[in-house]
């Protein structure tokens, strides 16, 4: 078993990083000052997983999409009851979800916090479904897809990225659609759970108030040595050129909504993350709240408070997003596109730079205040091939030149696109 | 948790609550000012916060404010309008990295204390009005707030249901108020609004972090002095008291929208929860009933019958009501009700076990720990705390309390439920 502590001298706090003999790699980041601990136990598989080989096996397979949602609802389901009434008799508060890229399962307590890890630890490495309960969850499943199509948050979200992207499964709702669910059965989800719940494709994540020694010890016990497998993921080629600019569609909201994307340029995982960091200064100067951008749309009224940005970050893909409610979003998006051109062209002032950066450092040591995102934040930069740390180094370390390199790199506003969701007429 | 609550007086109806807490690497300080909730005023106290976050007499320019905040390392400063009961509360906050953790060990903490209470004792109030573009633009924005209630739907059909059950009285109030109530809002009137505030409004500041101490809390008390040395305040003194509202009959009101889920809302009048005993009874009834993922709602309507994703129910213990939502075909409306009330009688007829007893017990107590971990959750916390009264600087009364509720306290206390609403927000045709 190989264990490392890895510290961070600005924040004078560390943590554990264990190569378990299993394969699992367990991060454990004790805080005694808080009051409770939060684990998450997460697989590198998420909705855009859709198509892989195993490394025994010579033929790629494709599923059903949103098997990967479904199958984390299915994982609560144990030979002798399920896991939230396991979690009822410690008190734990345990929860789960699904991205792009990652399921993660999650329990957050104050007391017993073994009790609960042996449960999260046994759950998820002990699948058990059978026709009749895989059949149960299609209703419940269809609700779930039902209320995100009335969200128009989400809405306006996933026809940005099928605007966006051409052939990335990104474009697909994550728990896919009553159609493509009712493909699902027990045998399809054991595949791809034995290629993607290997511990080896997997990390426990573990912060806050708890003994590490237990929690290792209980690993000890539970955890088998998994198979020696990879999964190779099919390769997407996914064209640079967008889908189309525009996509514009009526529901029932009061206001009309819109995102803004920018296509990025994918790197290797790691490089994504680090790029990320910087794509988040770089958003900041462009509409941050300081900035010229925001307030000439908020003055011509174009935007409100709603307004806000993020970067999407991924394995092989990277992209920017500015969101919210306008009267007239093209406008809105045009200036986006100008002011980007404009920051190319002329490059960046160097006390914009300082002054968003500082102000983005401000955030990222939030990070460290709470069990939840600390664990988070640790088991995602470990899926990236990060320190959870790295974060505030990438930060503080960065330079303007950098910045302008990546921003000349990264933005091309002929790779953009807008969505809107407007009122129905 | 062995913290302690300071509270100090900071000027007439005006108070400071401390509480030191080296664990966090922010500091949050929230000034509350809290205000009868009426339908006459609501839209133009609604409309303060969001002109106060974006200025002040000293910074009035929105740019210059938003740069001088990033350079104070991406110090937030919020401006909230939330619900009480009968009383509308308009929060300002600012949430600042501590001293500590600079980059440079610039100190923080007293200038954005200052900062805060610049923001919130003087205002960008020039000749007796707000700037006239910054009121028609923060309209716009309350307009946008008040009208993009809509968008999210299972809390639209809340309030549907919450306003349904207070009709005319003052908790279904809106808190950001009403479109129609915007336009007539002008420079002068929105000043005088602020006015209002500053001399009527009960004032708790809420400080909690590293840096929460005497200096601080000085800033605030020598601000709030220089700013009423020429007013005339007379303070309201709020009382959190309420009667139970028992239905006459059910009521039953269909909308129609154009979605694929209907919404539906069952209301229910309860008996007030008048201290932190009853309080505890209401916790551990509500995780049994419906809150938590073993409780009756979540185990029969989602897991049994699968009719929907949520079925929930939450509990405004203090005032009295208690909502029960789910997503669920339209179709399903009956099938849904008779199952959510089927399992009301089943609690209130004590057909619950110890084991649900004690699960219940222990989810409550997790949550109730894990407040102290936050300092969003503590400022709640504590707010709350110090409306009804009490004065701890943690939940550990209400944890000793919630380990010793019986199950005869959770029927006795399920039986004062009254259906009285029945909101459902359904797709077209759907509907009655």
């Amino acid at each position: 078993m190989k264990k490392e502590i890895i510290r961070s001298q600005r924040l004078g706090e560390e943590y554990i990083r264990v190569e378990h003999p299993s394969g699992l790699t367990i991060l454990l980041y004790p805080t005694p000052k808080l009051a409770s601990t939060y684990a998450l136990f997460a697989t590198k598989y998420g909705s855009i997983d859709n198509s892989f080989r195993r490394s025994d096996e010579s033929e790629f397979v494709t599923v059903p999409e949103g098997i990967a949602h479904y199958l984390e609802h299915k994982m609560f389901d144990c030979k002798d009851g399920d896991a939230f009434s396991k979690y009822a008799k410690t008190g734990a508060n345990a929860n789960a979800y699904t991205s792009f890229d990652k399921t993660a399962y999650l329990f957050s307590c104050t007391d017993h916090f073994e009790e609960s890890l042996r449960i999260l630890l046994e759950f998820v490495t002990e699948p058990y479904f059978t026709e009749a309960s895989v059949a149960k969850e299609q209703g419940i499943i269809g609700q779930e897809i039902g209320m995100y199509d009335d969200d128009p948050d989400w809405q306006v979200y996933f026809n940005l990225l099928g605007a966006l992207y051409q052939e990335h499964p990104l474009r697909i709702d994550i728990a896919g659609t009553v159609e493509t669910i009712a493909r699902i059965d027990a045998d399809l989800l054991y595949r791809c759970y034995d290629c993607f719940y290997n511990l080896h494709n997997m990390v426990l994540s573990v912060a806050g108030n708890f003994d590490p020694d237990a929690a290792l010890r209980l690993c000890d016990e539970i955890l088998q040595p998994a198979a020696p497998i990879t999964v190779e993921r099919a390769h997407v080629s996914e064209p640079e050129a967008v889908r189309t600019h525009r996509v514009d569609v009526s529901m029932p909201v009061a206001t009309t909504m819109f995102q803004v994307g920018f296509k990025g340029v994918s790197a290797d995982e790691k490089t994504n993350y680090e790029n990320q960091i910087i794509d988040e200064v770089i958003n900041e100067i462009v509409a941050g709240e300081g900035s010229a951008l925001y307030r000439e749309l908020y003055d011509q009224g174009l935007i409100n408070n709603t307004f806000g940005t993020e970067v999407m970050c991924g394995r092989d893909y990277m992209a920017l997003i500015f969101g919210g409610e306008s009267k007239d979003p093209d406008k809105v998006y045009e200036a986006i596109c100008r002011e980007f051109d404009r920051l190319k062209t002329e490059g960046v002032s160097a006390a914009d730079f300082e002054r968003c950066k500082k102000a983005l450092y401000g955030k990222y040591i939030g990070i460290f205040s709470s069990s939840s995102s600390i664990a988070t934040v640790m088991m995602e930069t470990h899926f990236f091939g990060l320190g959870a740390f790295d974060v505030l180094e990438v930060l503080s370390g960065l330079t303007l030149e950098q910045l302008e390199a990546r921003l000349r790199e990264n933005v091309d506003t002929a790779r953009s696109a807008l969505s809107i969701v407007r009122p129905m007429a | 948790m062995a913290m302690k609550l300071i509270r100090t007086q900071a000027g007439d109806g005006i108070f400071v609550n401390l509480i030191k807490d080296d664990r966090f690497k922010h500091d949050r300080i929230a000034v509350n000012f809290i205000l009868p909730l009426a339908r006459e005023t609501a839209t133009g106290y609604a409309l303060l916060p969001f002109l106060m976050q974006r200025g002040y007499a000293g910074c009035s320019d929105f740019t210059a404010f938003a740069r001088k905040l990033d350079e104070l390392y991406g110090a937030t400063v919020a401006g909230k309008v939330s619900k009480a009961g009968n009383y509308q509360i308009i929060t300002l906050t600012i949430t600042h990295v501590d001293d500590r953790y600079t980059l440079n060990g610039e100190p923080l903490a007293e200038e954005c204390a200052r900062l805060l209470a610049e923001i919130v004792t003087m205002p960008a109030i020039e000749n007796g009005r707000f700037d006239p573009e910054a009121v028609a633009t923060e309209k716009n924005s309350l307009a946008d707030t008040i009208a993009a209630e809509v968008n999210d739907k299972r809390s639209y059909a809340v309030t549907r249901c919450t306003e349904l059950l207070f009709e005319g009285e003052p908790l279904a109030v809106k808190q950001y108020g009403y479109a129609e109530d915007v336009d007539a809002i002008t420079p002068e009137s929105a000043a005088a609004c602020y006015e209002a505030m500053l001399s009527t409004a009960a004032v708790e500041i809420t400080m909690i972090g590293p840096s929460a101490g005497e200096a601080v809390t000085g800033i605030f008390r020598e601000a709030f002095q220089k700013a009423l040395e020429n007013r005339n305040r007379q303070p309201i003194d709020p009382d959190f008291e309420m009667e139970q509202k028992i239905p006459t009959e059910v009521r039953r009101v269909t909308e129609e929208m154009d979605l694929t889920q209907g919404k539906m809302v069952m209301g229910f009048s309860l008996l007030p929860a008048e201290d932190k005993k009853a309080q505890a009874v209401s916790r551990i009834a509500t995780a049994i009933y419906g809150s938590s993922p073993f409780s009756k709602l979540f185990m029969n309507v989602r897991e049994k019958l699968s009719l929907c994703y949520y079925c929930a129910s939450r509990t405004m213990a203090s005032y009295g009501y208690m909502l029960v939502d789910c997503g669920i075909e339209s179709a399903n409306q009956e099938k849904a009700e008779a199952e959510i009330l089927h399992q009301l009688d089943e609690v209130c007829a004590g057909n619950f076990t110890e084991t649900e007893m004690e699960n219940a017990r222990l989810a409550v107590v997790n949550s109730l720990r894990t407040v102290t971990d936050s300092l969003s959750a503590m400022s709640s916390w504590l707010l709350n705390e110090i409306l009804q009264g009490g004065d701890s600087a943690d939940p550990t009364d209400e944890i000793e309390l919630t380990q010793a509720v019986t199950a005869e306290e959770v029927r006795d206390y399920m039986r004062s439920a009254k259906l009285s609403v029945v909101y459902l927000l359904a797709g077209p045709g759907k509907g009655e």
